[in-house]
């Protein structure tokens, strides 16, 4: 969570965009990047839809800025939030769920790595997927914005609609259910 | 072994992975939706100045939209209300009238710009009663509009002429002389006029008479006795039955002749009486108009006085002749049943001494007719148990 001074300073970008929309382009340019990633994986690496819904998620935050209750979370919150919601419409009217993105966001780029790191970032990236796709749909989400969006339980709670407890032990049980899909130390001598 | 520790292989894996996924934004899509934002923007804040510009001509309907709309409806509904409840109030059941309706829907359909001729079947009657008036079924063939009504009885014309009703202590019914028939008149509203029964002014030949039967000899079958009387329907036809015809008005199709004929077979096929006869009788017309008054009524006009309990009326007649009032008008009809009041009731012709009433009666699915009549000074009540079928009397 962000500290309390970034906090206020984020306050009073969000009333002044509420006055004056041209500095609601001062809120995108400050979380476009997560949202398009976050976007980027829920769509399984659909560029076309992750611009239809990152337009259509900022086009929301626009039109409905007024409307916004600063609760003390960051704006990201809720941005996430529509973000969500529109990418849940999305599946609905799409009819598909793919649950794992990992694999097709993969745009392993930086030529400093070395192909050690590359093959281990590779098989991380692999059992992530796997253990993902042995997890509920909730379950997924919830690991995703607790790891990838970095996200405290609070948005996570604030974002998904569930109270905040509820949220730390569903992370909670979560990983304790993906941990029992890791292979065991034997599993990975064998690999080694 | 802590959480963490606990679950550090897990969340381990998953920074390996986010840092696995490096997902590079396009800067294309940025600046694209960046560059939409911005056209929003503009959108948003050209309506808002519009806006500004323009005077809030509308605010006030903006404002009270809801209320200008809601109040109105909520009115209109209150009054739909209560129009529905005081109709209520007013409907009269459909079986009381269905009757009614069904006979004044027949009478309207058939005869309205027909002329008005009669035949009239002049029957003797035993009634004890010397001073009865013979009584003649009058069947309505045409009509010549206000037209004196003659009627020829054994060569001795009699002429009547259809006065207006006088409207004393009638308030209540509608005195119309046109024929057209008021259009929202559920009830009994038809000025056609069909049938009716009809009580001719007492000839010599005719002294006895009786409402409903009359005593005669009956024919003496072997091993009887021929004394003993037996009663019999009046309106058999006699041994020699003469038929009286009305004049026949051009505009109906059959001829006098035809008709006569008519009713001779008809006659001539029944069993003939023994001791009475029946007289032919020709109603003979003028050639001017006949002003016929007719007074139709409506249920919830008459007898708006009219009690729960007497809705359903049960009629029983003391005698066939009952002196009853002074005058023809509500009262009369009360004294005519014990019980209670006509459901509805159609006068068809009246005079001065005279009124044909056709009276609808809930237990009976048949118009039953009465005629009212004056003699005396006194008003008299008498009732044919003819039924109306297919706009004959029968």
């Amino acid at each position: 969570m962000p500290d309390y001074p970034e906090l206020e300073q984020e306050k009073r970008l969000i009333e002044s965009a509420k006055k004056d929309p041209d500095k609601f382009i001062a809120l995108y340019d400050k979380y476009v990047d997560q949202i398009y990633r976050y976007v980027y994986r829920r769509t399984s690496g659909d560029k076309n839809m992750t611009h239809d819904l990152v337009s259509q998620t900022f086009l929301d935050a626009l039109s409905h800025i007024k409307k916004f209750q600063w609760r003390g979370y960051p704006f990201s919150s809720w941005l996430y939030k529509i973000a969500h919601n529109n990418v849940i419409k999305w599946y609905r009217e799409v009819g598909k769920i793919k649950s794992v993105p990992l694999e097709e966001a993969r745009q392993v780029s930086n030529n400093e790595q070395t192909q050690k790191q590359q093959l281990e970032s590779k098989m991380a990236g692999e059992q992530i997927r796997k253990i993902l796709s042995k997890l509920d749909r909730e379950e997924r989400e919830i690991l995703r914005l607790k790891f990838f969006e970095e996200l405290s339980n609070v948005e996570i709670a604030d974002i998904m609609g569930l109270s905040v407890s509820n949220v730390g032990v569903k992370v909670f049980r979560t990983l304790k259910k993906a941990k029992g899909f890791l292979p065991s130390k034997k599993e990975l001598k064998k690999l080694d | 072994m802590n959480d963490k520790h606990y679950f550090s292989d897990i969340t381990e894996l998953f920074l390996r992975a986010k840092k696995e996924e490096q997902i590079e934004v396009n800067p294309q899509i940025k600046n694209a939706v960046r560059e939409m934002l911005k056209y929003k923007i503009s959108e948003i804040k050209g309506t808002k100045n519009i806006a500004q510009d323009k005077p809030d001509i509308f605010g006030f309907f903006r404002k009270w939209r809801y209320q200008l709309v809601a109040v109105p409806a909520s009115l209109a509904t209150l009054i739909i209300v209560v129009f529905a409840a005081s109709n209520l109030r007013l409907t009269i059941p459909k079986e009381d009238l269905a009757t009614d309706i069904q006979q004044a829907d027949k009478i309207a359909q058939t005869e309205i710009d027909k002329s008005y001729s009669l035949i009239a079947d002049l029957e003797a009657e035993d009634e004890i009663d010397p001073t009865e008036t013979d009584r003649a079924l009058l069947q309505t063939v045409s009509k010549p509009d206000n037209k004196p009504l003659s009627i020829n009885v054994n060569d001795k014309t009699t002429t009547r002429t259809l006065n207006k009703i006088p409207q004393t202590g009638r308030e209540n019914y509608i005195a119309d002389n046109t024929p057209d028939v008021p259009d929202s008149k559920e009830l009994l509203s038809s000025e056609a006029i069909l049938d009716f029964d009809f009580i001719l002014p007492k000839t010599e030949s005719a002294e006895k008479s009786s409402d409903d039967v009359v005593e005669k000899p009956q024919e003496t079958l072997p091993g009887e006795s021929s004394d003993e009387p037996t009663k019999e329907v009046a309106d058999e036809p006699t041994s020699e039955p003469e038929t009286y015809i009305a004049s026949i008005d051009e505009e109906d199709t059959r001829s006098a002749e035809e008709i006569v004929a008519d009713e001779a077979v008809q006659e001539e096929a029944t069993e003939p009486k023994a001791e009475f006869t029946t007289s032919s009788m020709i109603a003979v017309l003028p050639e001017e108009e006949q002003t016929l008054k007719r007074i139709y009524t409506e249920k919830e006009q008459i007898f708006v006085k009219q009690t729960r309990e007497e809705s359903y009326p049960v009629y029983y007649f003391r005698n066939s002749s009952v002196d009853i009032a002074p005058k023809f008008d509500e009262s009369l009809l009360k004294n005519i049943s014990e019980k209670s009041l006509p459901s509805s009731m159609t006068v068809y012709y009246t005079d001065d001494d005279k009124v044909l009433v056709e009276m609808a009666l809930k237990e009976d699915s048949a118009t039953k007719w009465y005629l009212f009549e004056k003699v005396n000074d006194t008003w008299t009540i008498q009732k044919y148990e003819k039924e109306i079928v297919n706009d004959v009397v029968k």
